[in-house]
């Protein structure tokens, strides 16, 4: 039973670490996370992305200019596309809509708080209303914009911002709806 | 397109979502305070155990239940020593699962489960990081076993279960017994208080003193053959008190009460527990340095004797 679930552990991680990007802004500097998300997009706080432009550095350690191609401050989120046709070749993520959630199933958020590329922490789920999904997970300034994710590996929110000790993401379905709004500009 | 993850982690997720689910009909919101918020648990279909230090008055308590479902309760039992205290509602409730605390051992999986005041159940996930023997807390309460859950206690969990991953009770969440750290009052101790609040309050013994833990001079252990190193000194006797009545005063030590040796306050406090009412017995003291013994007879102490 350990080894199963230390097994699980490991390959939950490894598989939303391989989704999930260090974010930068145009400069290269600050860093928040970012998630791959499926369309070659790349999704993120809109307050890691304030700008037109960033840089998405990915885990093998390439630095890749992005456009800021839909941003919506009032959601916190933004939306990235990789400049000059440069592949991202990344795995994206499976999206489970946050509405199905439970309490007491078990949250991952994968992210780069204080400076630590791909740290995982573990929790459970609080509760989810249409705006936040809020987790017993431990956030750092870092995590911004990275995935939380169910024990299955799919993302359910983008981790956003840390109160009264818990972790608040926005749900998977508002991001599809961010980004379903229009066609992304390419 | 991924490698697959193994079901392990799956069904342990959905273990626990299925262990809260399970309790979450019997964890109520306890709006009692303007200043906090508490959480209890339903003992059986009339009576909710909660946290005693959250509670700041008896009566017009409104608890609120899954689906902002809301009933009103009275207070029926205090028991400051243990930090619990009994709610009656209005309003039949569904009845906690409780679990057997014989297998638990640490480094098992725990939830802590709360509910807020929107009506909305919380969970927080963690392992049993201490267990041990039986206790007494500041307040002189017997707590039979030491329980410390490691998990985030957020603000409204006090009163609100420590379950296991079939989402049975294993104890009621404090911060009201140690200022470092919650911890777990075992559901053996809440259903012995609750039987006793229930059968007309928690018995305690009175001696009518305050005291103080002392230390014993080499030269009176030598001189009196005694072993222990502490003692209790008394440092007020209440008027019309047994210890008065007995003839004790200020300034004698206290070295045993029948039987028991007395070398702490807190032995004091045990040897006064509900048993000890009515009881007479010999005290041994040290008065101006020399040994005396005088019998004293316990009372039984009221809620103004605090």
């Amino acid at each position: 039973m350990t080894t199963d679930l230390d097994g699980a552990l490991a390959a939950l991680a490894e598989r939303v670490r391989a989704s999930t990007v260090c974010v930068h802004d145009a400069r290269g500097r600050g860093s928040g996370s970012g998630i791959v998300w499926p369309g070659d997009v790349v999704v993120t706080n809109a307050h890691v992305a304030r700008g037109a432009h960033a840089v998405v550095e990915t885990r093998d350690g390439r630095r890749l200019r992005a456009a800021v191609v839909r941003r919506d401050p009032s959601r916190d989120l933004a939306a990235l596309r990789i400049e000059g046709g440069a592949a991202l070749d990344l795995t994206p993520v499976t999206v489970r809509s946050a509405a199905e959630l439970r309490t007491g199933e078990l949250m991952f958020a994968v992210g780069n708080p204080l400076g630590l590329v791909g740290a995982v922490s573990a929790g459970l789920l609080q509760r989810c209303n249409g705006r936040w999904v809020v987790a017993d997970v431990t956030l750092a300034p870092g995590n911004s914009g990275g995935p939380l994710a169910d024990a299955a590996g799919r993302v359910v929110g983008v981790n956003s911002l840390i109160a009264r000790g818990l972790a608040f993401a926005v749900p998977s379905d508002a991001v599809a709806a961010f980004l379903g709004r229009a066609a992304v500009r390419a | 397109m991924n490698a697959s993850i193994p079901n392990a982690l799956s069904s342990l997720s959905n273990d626990l979502a299925a262990a809260v689910e399970r309790i979450a009909p019997s964890v109520v919101y306890v709006d009692a305070s303007r200043r906090r918020d508490a959480s209890g648990v339903v003992l059986d279909e009339r009576t909710v155990v909660t946290v005693d230090h959250v509670l700041d008055r008896d009566e017009d308590i409104e608890l609120i239940l899954t689906g902002d479902a809301r009933s009103s309760a009275e207070v029926i039992g205090r028991d400051p020593t243990t930090d619990l205290a009994l709610l009656r509602t209005s309003s039949p409730l569904s009845v906690a699962p409780r679990a057997k605390l014989e297998a638990l051992k640490v480094g098992h999986i725990v939830l802590a489960v709360g509910r807020d005041e929107d009506g909305a159940a919380g969970a927080s996930l963690g392992v049993v990081s201490a267990l041990d023997g039986s206790w007494q807390t500041w307040r002189g309460g017997e707590i039979d076993r030491l329980l410390r859950p490691d998990l985030s206690m957020y603000p409204g969990f006090s009163g609100g279960p420590l379950i296991d991953t079939t989402g049975s009770v294993l104890g009621i969440n404090t911060w009201g017994l140690s200022r470092r750290t919650a911890l777990t009052i075992p559901i053996s101790t809440v259903e012995r208080v609750a039987a006793q609040l229930l059968g007309g309050g928690i018995r305690r013994g009175y001696l009518g003193v305050a005291l103080q833990t002392v230390r014993l001079p080499d030269s009176v252990r030598a001189q009196h053959a005694l072993d222990a190193e502490s003692a209790v000194m008394i440092v007020d006797v209440a008027v019309g008190g047994p210890a008065q009545r007995a003839g004790l005063v200020m300034g004698d030590v206290i070295l045993a009460l029948g039987e028991r040796a007395i070398e702490d306050v807190e032995d004091l406090q045990r040897a006064l527990g509900g048993e000890a009412v009515g009881r007479s017995g010999p005290m041994r003291i040290l008065r101006a340095g020399a040994p005396r013994e005088l019998e004293v007879t316990i009372d039984e102490r009221s809620r103004d004797d605090d």
